[in-house]
Formats: C-alpha cells, structure tokens, sequence
C-alpha cells in the first residue's frame, strides 16, 4: 500500500486496505461489529493488537458522535498499535444501532486505523477527503448499498 | 453578518471533541453558522459535524467563522470561547 506523503493528493482508494473490507458483515450490535472489523485489521497485521486498538476506538466514540447520518459511521482509533495507516469498509448485513446525529440505525463503518505519526494533519486531510466524498448528494446511500469492490470503487472515484 | 479569524491551536486540528464541543455550541444559535479556512474555497455549515470534518482544519490552519442572524455577535463569542479553550 502507498504511503502517501502530507502535501501529496490524497486518493481515497489507496488508504482503503482491501483485505479489511466486507460486504455483507453479520454483527448483532455495535461492540460486534467493530471486534469484527478490528480483526479483519489485526489478521492483515495493520493493528498489532485488536484489543488495544479497539480500547482507542471508544477512546474517541467517548468523545462525540461517530455516525455522522445517512447509515454511516466513521469510528476512528489513533493508536501505537497501528503499523499502517489504512480504512476499513464494512457493510453491516442488517442495521445497528450506534450514537447517529438523525437517530437513524448504521449500515456502513468506515473504521480508520491511524499510526501516531499521522494522527495530526494527515488524519485531518484524510478525513476530510472522505467527509467530502461522503457529503455528496446520494453518496452515503449508494455505500449503504454497495455489495462489490468494483462498485465501491467506482463511488470513490465519483 | 459579521465574521472572525481565529488559528487552530490544537494540536489534532480542530476534530473529535473539540469539533463536536464546537458544533453544539453552533447548534444552540439562532445564526447561520459558516466556516471557511484560508487557502480553501469550501463553505461549510459549522453546526454539522461532517462539513467540520470537511473543513479539515490542522493546527495551526486560519479559520473564518460567519455568524449571520439574530445573535451573530453573540454567537461568535460564544464558538471563539470554545475554540480558544480546546
């Protein structure tokens, strides 16, 4: 995967870890959800720790809202246990509930992982790639129904 | 209407809590809220949570914060407040 440097443009699809993406992922609840894509993460061995990380990842969730509407939430750990910076996409077989600004159920995670080195401006440049990604119109409604890598991709590249 | 500049001065930028401690002061104003950053065409509600994450405000960033409406003035003291203790 391309490390990507701070001033360099950022391309969604090249931080996206493939091997940490799931389509049709089968969690009850929040907490299971986000083991299972903590351990997509930690079997690629971009966490050296699912049990670490997942303790950053409520670190921030105890910090504010991360679903952010439209059946999306962007959970994000900055974490030692990082060993590259990467987004895992899950999309959930059935909603769950999670703290949403409209009330509304999650469809979709996107779970960044972020190394300490680039938990400052990289982390901030990232994101905001993907909220603005994620603020086109129909956006959030196309990943809440995106069942392929190919289908993804093409919503990336919109 | 009336507008304000303030630098980020925290240093994971102006994200997780300090965002969210800024969108709700902004939720409770009667005024628009709009955020722009130096250097960035982009406008963006301050009271949503997604269009700060899309500012993409960093340390040391200038950012412009627009309060139009019955309370502007009162509003930018308010979300200035919160910016200068995060």
């Amino acid at each position: 995967m391309k490390l990507l440097m701070e001033d360099e443009k950022m391309k969604i699809g090249e931080v996206i870890n493939w091997n940490a993406v799931d389509f049709d992922l089968e969690a009850a609840d929040k907490a299971e959800a986000l083991e299972k894509v903590c351990e997509m993460l930690y079997r690629d061995g971009s966490i050296t720790s699912a049990e670490e990380f997942i303790r950053d990842v409520y670190l921030r969730e105890s910090e504010g809202h991360t679903g952010i509407g439209g059946g999306i939430a962007i959970p994000h750990g900055k974490s030692e246990v990082v060993a590259r910076t990467c987004i895992s996409i899950a999309r959930l077989k059935k909603p769950i509930a999670w703290e949403t600004v409209d009330g509304e159920p999650v469809r979709v995670i996107i779970l960044f992982a972020v190394g300490v080195r680039d938990k400052n401006s990289y982390f901030v440049k990232l994101m905001s790639q993907v909220a603005r990604m994620l603020a086109r119109p129909g956006v959030c409604e196309q990943l809440t129904m995106c069942t392929s890598q190919q289908k993804l991709s093409e919503i990336l590249g919109g | 209407m009336k507008s304000i500049k303030v630098v980020i001065q925290n240093e994971e930028g102006l994200h997780s809590r300090p965002a969210s401690d800024f969108c709700a002061a902004a939720a409770r104003c009667d005024s628009r809220i709009i955020l722009k950053k130096a250097g960035d065409s982009g406008e963006f509600d301050g009271k949503s949570i997604l269009m700060v994450m899309c500012l993409g405000a960093c340390q040391g960033d200038e950012v412009e914060i627009t309060a139009d409406g019955p309370d502007e003035e009162e509003a930018l003291q308010k979300l200035l407040d919160v910016l200068t203790y995060v």
